[in-house]
C-alpha cells in the first residue's frame, strides 16, 4: 500500500477526495446531529486543501502518466485540478449558511460535491476515453442530483430534469463522436489517436469530420454555448443559487480541460476543421449571449446569458490555435471563475420581504443606500465581466484581444469588441439600477457566516488581480 | 525593513488611511476619522524624512530606482509600476508629506461643523497617496496615473460644498480647462512611447540624445523637431496643472473649495507637479531651445500679469490664489532657463509660506464668519494677534525681503534670467523684476487691508471676532518656522553646492544653457547673499511696492479709488482679469456652443441617436425580444434547436468535403 501511494503521489489528490468525500457519508450515519453538518465542512475543507497541497507536492514529479497511459498529470491537469479545488472550496464555504436557512440536506451537498470534483480531477487527469468520459460522468451526475435537492419545489425539479436530459442528449453525441473516432483510427488512447489521425485522415477524412462535430456539440453543451445554450437560462433560474454557482463553475473548468485536452493534444490534426467550427459557435454564441442579455429583467437570467457570451471569448482564445490563446484562455477561466463565485455569492446575500432569493435585477434598485459595501462589490464584479480596467475582467479580455490580433481574422476582433459594448450596457444598467434608482422596499441582507469573510476578499481578488496580474498569468500559461 | 519597504510605507500609509476612512465615513466619529487620516500621513511623513535623510545627507548621489511589478506588457513594451527615489523625488516627498499633515490638523479646527467632515479628511488622505505616486514614479504610466489621481482629488474637494453653485461650476472649470492640458500631456506621452519605445525614465532619459535630431510632420509641410514636439506637449499639460497663461483661469475659481484644500493642493503641492515635471523631464526640455524658450516666457509673462490681477482683487482667498500663480510663473521661468534647481528651490520655500499664507487666510475667514471680502476686513491685527503675526512672516516670505524664504529663492531666479542668453531673456527679466514691485504691492495691500486702516466691518462680525483655536494656530506656527528659515538653510546645499541635493544627475543642464555654474561664482556664504540684496534691482522693487502700498492703503486710502476712476481702461482690464476668461466664455464656449448646437440637433440628435444610437439600440431590443420568444421554455424546443445546430454543423462538413458552396 505505501509503495503504491508513493509510487502513484501523482494520485494521492483525487484519493484524498474519495476518501473524504466516503467520510463525510460516514459523518451523516455515525456522529450525533448537532455535529453533521460542521464537521462535513470541516471535512470537506480539508479534502480540498489537503488536495491542492498533495497536487503541488505531486507536480514536483513533473509530467506522469500512469494505468497503462490511461491517466496523465501535467501542467495542464495540475492547473486545472488546483482551480477546481479552490472552486470547490469556495463553493463550500459560501454553501454553508445559505443551505440551512434554505433548508436543503446540508450533508448531501457536500458530498455530492466531492463526488463531483472527483470527477472533473479524473476528467481533467484522462489521457484515454473511457477515463474521461467515466470522469464526465461522475463529475455530472451528482450536478443532476444537487439542483434537484430542493425537492419540494417544482422550479428546481424542472431545472434538474432540463438539465440532465439536454446533459444526457450532449452525453449521447458525445459518446457517439467518440465511437466515430474509435471506428476510424481503432484506439482510444489520447497519444494513439493523435497519432492515428494524419494517417486515418486519408480514408475517414469525413467520418473523422462528423467525430469532430459531434464531440464539438459535446462540449459545447458543458460550456453552454450556441447551439446548445437553451437550457442554460432555465438551469440557472430555476436552479438553488449555490447550485447555478457550481454549474457556472465546476462545469466550465471541464468544458475547457476537455477542449484543450481533445482538440488541441488529440486533434490537432484536425486544426483546418475545428477552427471554423469553433468560429461558427463563437460568432453565434457572441451574438445570442450578448444581445439577448439585453432585455432580461432577472439577474439570474442575466448571468446565464452573459455567461454564453463570456464562454465565446475564451473559446476565441483556443479558437488561435497558438499557446498565447490557450494561456489567454486558461486566464480568462480562472478570472471568469472567480468573478462568476462572487456574483452568486452575492445574489445569495439577498432575500425579498417574502424570504424569497431576490433574483430580480428591479429588486437590487437603490442597493447603495442600505448595503452600500455589497453594492459596491456589486460594481466591481459587473465592471469587470464588462472587462474594464482596474478589473481583472479587463486584463483577462486583453490577453484574449491579444492573441486574437496576433492570428486573426480581424473582423472578428472587431466584430468581439463590437459585442463587447452591448455587454458593457447590461452589466452597468444592473450598476445603474444599485446607485441611483429609488428603493422600493429595503432588500433583507442574509449572513454567508463564513462566506461573508470569503465574499470580500473575493470581491477585493477581483480587483488586485486586475493590478497585479502577472504572478496568475505566468502560473496559467501553457 | 530597507530603502524600498520605506518607499511603500511612505506611500501606501495615506492612502490606507484614505481608504479606511473612506468606507467607515458612515459610521465613524469624526475623531477616528481624522485619528486614522492624521496617523497615515503621519507615518508617511516619518518616513519622508528618513528617505530624505538618507539620500540627502546621509548618502548623497543616492538614487534607488527599482519596480514593483509590471502591470501589463505588450509585446517589446512594458508597463510597470515602479518608484524612483533620488534627491529631487525626496525634496518633494518632505514637502508633500509635511505641508499635507499640518493641514490634515489645520482642518480639525477649520471643518469642525462640516456634516461632511469624515469624507473630507478621506480625500485629503487620496490626494496625498495620488501627490506620492506623481513625485515617486519612475516612469510616466506612474507619473500619469499620480497626475490624473490628484487632479480627480482637486476636482472633488473644489466641489466639496457641491450645493453651492459657485463650488459645483468651479470644479467644472478646473476638470475642463486640465482636459485640454491633459491632452496635451498623453500626445506627448504617446510620443515618447511611439519613438523611444518606452515609458521609463531612465530609459527614455538614455535614448533622448538620439531623438535631438529627428523631426516630425503632422500637417503635411511643416516640419517640426521631434524633442521640441514633445516638449511643448508635456507643457501644455504642466501649464494646465501649474495654472500657467493661458490655461490657468481655472485655479481663481478652485477657490471656491474650503481654503485647508487651497493651501495643500492649490498652493503648495498639486498646482507645482508641473514644475516638478518639467524639471524631472530637464533631459528633454534640454534638448529644445524652442520649448525652453517658450517655458521661460509663458512663465514669466504669468508671473507679472497674474500679480497684476492680483492688485484688484477683494476676496483674500483669491489674491493669494493669484499672487499663487504669480510665483508659479517664476518658477517655470527658473525652468525655462534651465535654473531647475532653482525653479524647484522656490517650489519648496513657495510651499511653506504659501500654505501659511492661506492657512492664515482661513484663520481670517472663520474669525470673519465665512466673510473672504478684505473691504470688510480692517485692523484684524487687534483681534488676531496671532494670525496677524503669522501673515506677516507670510507676506514678508512672499516679497522676498531678505532674510526670509522667499528671498533666496526669487532673487537669484531673477538674477539667472538675467544670465540667460535664450532670446527672449531681457523681456522676462523685466517682467519678473516688475514682478517683484507687484507682488510687494498687492501683498502689502492685502494685509494692510485686512490686519491695519480702519474697522470696516459690521458691529455684529466685530462683536464675536475672535483668535483661531490652538489645533489652527499651532500648524500656523509650524509653516512660519520654515517661512522665515528654509531659504537660508537651504540656499546652499540646493543652489550654490557643487555636492548638493540637486547635484547628482537628478537634472541635467547642457553646457550652453548653464547659468548656474556663473551664479555659483557669486556665491560667498549666506550672510554675503542677504549683504548684497540691495545690489539688485529686485530689493528696491520689493521696497518701492510696499511703498507704495503703505502710501495708498494706509496713509492716503482715497488714493486707489481716484487711480482706478482716472484711469478706467487700466482698471477694466485688470477687473476683467485681460479678458481670458472674457475670451474662453464669450468666444470659446460661444463658438463650441452653437457649433454643438448645430451637431447635436442635426447630427446627432438626427443621425446619430435617431438613425445609428437609438438605430442600432432598438435594433438590439428588438432582436433581444426575438431571441427571448425563442425560449420557450419547453425541453423539447432546445433539444430541437441543439440536434439541429448539430445537424447543420455536419451538412457543413459534407458540404466542404465534397467542395459544394
Amino acid at each position: 500500500m505505501g509503495t503504491f501511494l508513493i509510487a502513484n503521489k501523482v494520485l494521492l489528490p483525487e484519493m484524498l477526495v474519495f476518501l473524504m468525500s466516503l467520510l463525510t457519508l460516514m459523518a451523516g450515519v455515525f456522529l450525533p446531529t448537532r455535529m453533521r453538518e460542521s464537521s462535513a465542512l470541516v471535512f470537506a475543507q480539508t479534502a480540498l486543501w489537503g488536495a491542492i497541497a498533495l497536487a503541488f507536492w505531486g507536480m514536483l514529479a513533473g509530467t506522469v502518466t500512469l494505468f497503462s497511459g490511461t491517466v496523465v498529470v501535467d501542467h495542464l491537469a495540475f492547473t486545472l485540478k488546483v482551480l477546481s479545488y479552490v472552486t470547490a472550496s469556495g463553493v463550500c464555504f459560501y454553501a454553508h449558511a445559505y443551505l440551512k436557512a434554505m433548508k436543503m440536506p446540508v450533508l448531501e451537498f457536500y458530498v455530492l460535491t466531492l463526488l463531483s470534483v472527483l470527477g472533473l480531477s479524473a476528467l481533467l487527469s484522462a489521457n484515454h476515453f473511457i477515463t474521461l468520459f467515466v470522469g464526465l460522468e461522475l463529475m455530472s451526475m451528482p450536478l443532476y442530483a444537487m439542483i434537484a435537492l430542493r425537492r419540494h419545489r417544482s422550479d428546481c425539479l424542472e431545472a434538474a430534469l432540463k438539465y440532465f436530459v439536454i446533459g444526457a442528449m450532449a452525453t449521447g453525441i458525445l459518446l457517439y463522436g467518440i465511437a466515430l473516432l474509435y471506428g476510424a483510427t481503432h484506439t482510444l488512447g489520447f497519444p494513439d489517436v493523435a497519432n492515428a489521425i494524419p494517417v486515418a485522415m486519408h480514408g475517414h477524412h469525413l467520418l473523422m469530420s462528423f467525430a469532430l462535430v459531434f464531440i464539438t456539440i459535446g462540449i459545447a453543451f458543458k460550456l453552454g454555448i450556441v447551439p446548445c445554450h437553451m437550457w442554460l437560462p432555465d438551469v440557472y433560474e430555476g436552479a438553488p443559487t449555490i447550485m447555478t454557482m457550481m454549474v457556472a463553475t465546476l462545469a466550465k473548468i471541464a468544458a475547457l480541460g476537455m477542449l484543450l485536452r481533445l482538440l488541441v493534444s488529440v486533434m490537432p490534426a484536425l486544426f483546418a476543421e475545428w477552427q471554423p467550427l469553433l468560429m461558427v459557435l463563437v460568432v453565434l454564441s457572441l451574438f445570442v449571449g450578448n444581445v439577448t442579455a439585453v432585455k432580461q429583467a432577472n439577474l439570474k437570467r442575466l448571468l446565464a446569458y452573459s455567461s454564453i457570451a463570456q464562454l465565446s471569448y475564451l473559446l476565441l482564445g483556443v479558437f488561435t490555435g497558438t499557446t498565447a490563446g490557450y494561456s489567454a484562455a486558461m486566464f480568462y477561466l480562472a478570472t471568469y471563475v472567480l468573478t462568476t463565485l462572487a456574483a452568486f455569492a452575492l445574489i445569495m446575500c439577498f432575500r425579498r420581504e417574502d424570504g424569497e432569493e431576490a433574483v430580480d435585477i428591479a429588486d437590487y434598485a437603490g442597493l447603495f443606500q442600505h448595503h452600500p459595501w455589497h453594492a459596491v462589490m456589486f460594481a466591481i464584479v459587473m465592471f469587470s465581466l464588462a472587462g474594464m480596467p482596474p478589473f481583472v475582467g479587463f486584463i483577462a479580455k486583453l490577453q484574449i484581444f491579444q492573441a486574437l490580433l496576433q492570428t486573426g481574422p480581424f473582423w472578428l476582433v472587431i466584430y468581439a469588441l463590437l459585442l463587447t459594448v452591448v455587454a458593457a450596457y447590461y452589466y452597468i444598467a444592473v450598476v445603474k439600477v444599485m446607485f441611483f434608482d429609488e428603493s422600493q422596499t429595503p432588500l433583507r441582507k442574509v449572513s454567508l457566516g463564513l462566506g461573508n469573510g470569503l465574499l470580500t476578499l473575493n470581491a477585493l481578488g477581483v480587483v488586485m488581480l486586475g493590478v497585479q496580474p502577472s504572478g496568475l498569468l505566468t502560473w496559467l500559461s501553457l | 525593513m530597507g530603502i524600498h519597504e520605506i518607499t511603500l510605507l511612505t506611500i501606501f500609509a495615506p492612502l490606507l488611511g484614505a481608504i479606511v476612512t473612506g468606507l467607515a465615513c458612515r459610521v465613524w466619529s469624526n475623531q477616528a476619522a481624522h485619528s486614522m487620516t492624521i496617523g497615515g500621513v503621519a507615518v508617511g511623513l516619518m518616513s519622508a524624512l528618513y528617505l530624505a535623510h538618507w539620500t540627502l545627507i546621509a548618502h548623497p548621489g543616492f538614487s534607488d530606482n527599482w519596480t514593483l511589478y509590471t502591470w501589463a506588457s505588450y509585446g517589446s513594451s512594458h508597463f510597470d509600476v515602479g518608484f524612483l527615489l533620488d534627491g529631487l523625488s525626496a525634496i518633494m516627498l518632505v514637502v508633500v508629506t509635511f505641508v499635507s499633515l499640518l493641514v490634515h490638523i489645520y482642518s480639525i479646527g477649520y471643518m469642525e461643523e462640516d456634516p461632511g467632515y469624515p469624507r473630507f479628511f478621506a480625500y485629503m488622505s487620496l490626494f496625498t497617496f495620488a501627490m506620492l505616486c506623481l513625485v515617486l514614479g519612475n516612469n510616466f504610466l506612474v507619473l500619469f496615473f499620480g497626475w490624473e489621481g490628484v487632479g480627480l482629488v482637486s476636482y472633488l474637494l473644489i466641489g466639496f460644498w457641491f450645493k453651492k453653485d459657485s463650488a459645483a461650476e468651479g470644479s467644472l472649470k478646473a476638470f475642463l480647462v486640465n482636459r485640454v492640458g491633459d491632452f496635451g500631456f498623453l500626445i506627448g506621452i504617446a510620443l515618447l512611447l511611439s519613438y523611444v519605445g518606452s515609458l521609463d525614465y531612465a530609459e527614455v532619459f538614455t535614448k533622448a540624445p538620439a531623438l535631438a535630431n529627428l523631426t516630425i510632420s503632422v500637417i503635411p509641410g511643416v516640419v517640426w523637431s521631434l524633442p521640441t514636439l514633445i516638449c511643448l506637449m508635456l507643457f501644455i499639460g504642466a501649464m494646465g496643472k501649474s495654472a500657467q497663461v493661458p490655461l490657468h483661469v481655472w485655479l481663481p475659481e478652485s477657490m471656491e473649495g474650503p481654503t485647508p484644500i487651497s493651501a495643500l493642493i492649490h498652493a503648495a503641492t498639486m498646482v507645482t507637479a508641473g514644475v516638478y515635471m518639467v524639471a524631472r523631464m530637464s533631459p528633454l526640455f534640454e534638448l529644445s531651445d524652442v520649448a525652453l524658450t517658450t517655458v521661460m516666457l509663458i512663465g514669466s509673462t504669468g508671473a507679472l500679469m497674474m500679480g497684476l490681477v492680483g492688485i484688484v482683487q477683494h476676496d483674500i482667498k483669491r489674491v493669494i490664489a493669484y499672487s499663487t500663480m504669480s510665483q508659479l510663473g517664476y518658477m517655470m521661468a527658473a525652468n525655462g532657463v534651465s535654473a531647475y534647481a532653482l525653479g524647484i528651490f522656490h517650489l519648496t520655500t513657495h510651499a511653506f509660506f504659501k500654505a501659511l499664507l492661506f492657512l492664515a487666510a482661513g484663520s481670517v475667514i472663520m474669525g470673519m464668519h465665512h466673510d473672504q471680502d478684505l473691504r470688510h476686513m480692517g485692523n484684524l491685527k487687534k483681534y488676531m494677534p496671532w494670525t496677524y503675526a503669522v501673515f506677516l512672516i507670510g507676506t514678508l516670505a512672499l516679497v522676498a525681503l531678505p532674510p526670509f524664504a522667499g528671498y533666496f529663492s526669487k532673487d537669484a531666479i531673477i538674477e539667472a534670467v538675467f544670465l540667460s542668453t535664450l532670446p527672449g531673456a531681457k523681456y522676462a527679466y523685466v517682467c519678473l523684476v516688475l514682478g517683484a514691485f507687484v507682488t510687494s504691492f498687492y501683498s502689502f495691500r492685502a494685509l494692510f487691508l485686512a490686519f491695519h486702516g480702519k474697522e470696516r466691518m459690521s458691529t455684529h462680525q466685530r462683536d464675536s471676532l475672535h483668535e483661531s483655536p490652538w489645533v489652527v494656530r499651532v500648524p500656523l506656527l509650524l509653516l512660519a518656522l520654515p517661512s522665515v528659515i528654509i531659504g537660508a538653510v537651504l540656499v546652499e546645499p540646493m543652489v550654490y553646492s557643487h555636492a548638493g541635493f540637486l547635484s547628482h544627475g537628478e537634472i541635467t543642464v547642457l553646457p550652453n544653457h548653464d547659468v548656474m555654474t556663473t551664479l555659483h561664482h557669486h556665491f560667498d556664504g549666506v550672510w554675503h547673499l542677504v549683504e548684497i540684496a540691495p545690489q539688485g534691482p529686485a530689493f528696491w522693487a520689493t521696497l518701492l511696492g510696499l511703498g507704495f502700498a503703505w502710501i495708498a492703503y494706509i496713509k492716503a486710502p482715497a488714493l486707489p479709488n481716484q487711480l482706478a476712476a482716472s484711469c478706467k481702461v487700466c482698471y477694466q482690464v485688470l477687473v476683467q482679469k485681460f479678458g481670458f476668461d472674457w475670451f474662453y466664455q464669450e468666444v470659446i464656449v460661444k463658438f463650441a456652443d452653437s457649433t454643438s448646437q448645430v451637431l447635436y440637433k442635426r447630427l446627432d440628435m438626427g443621425l446619430i441617436d435617431g438613425g445609428i444610437v437609438n438605430g442600432s439600440g432598438r435594433m438590439v431590443a428588438y432582436v433581444a425580444g426575438l431571441m427571448r420568444r425563442l425560449q420557450t421554455g419547453y425541453l423539447y424546443h432546445y433539444a430541437l434547436i441543439m440536434l439541429l445546430g448539430l445537424v447543420a454543423m455536419v451538412t457543413w462538413f459534407m458540404l466542404r468535403h465534397y467542395h459544394i458552396g
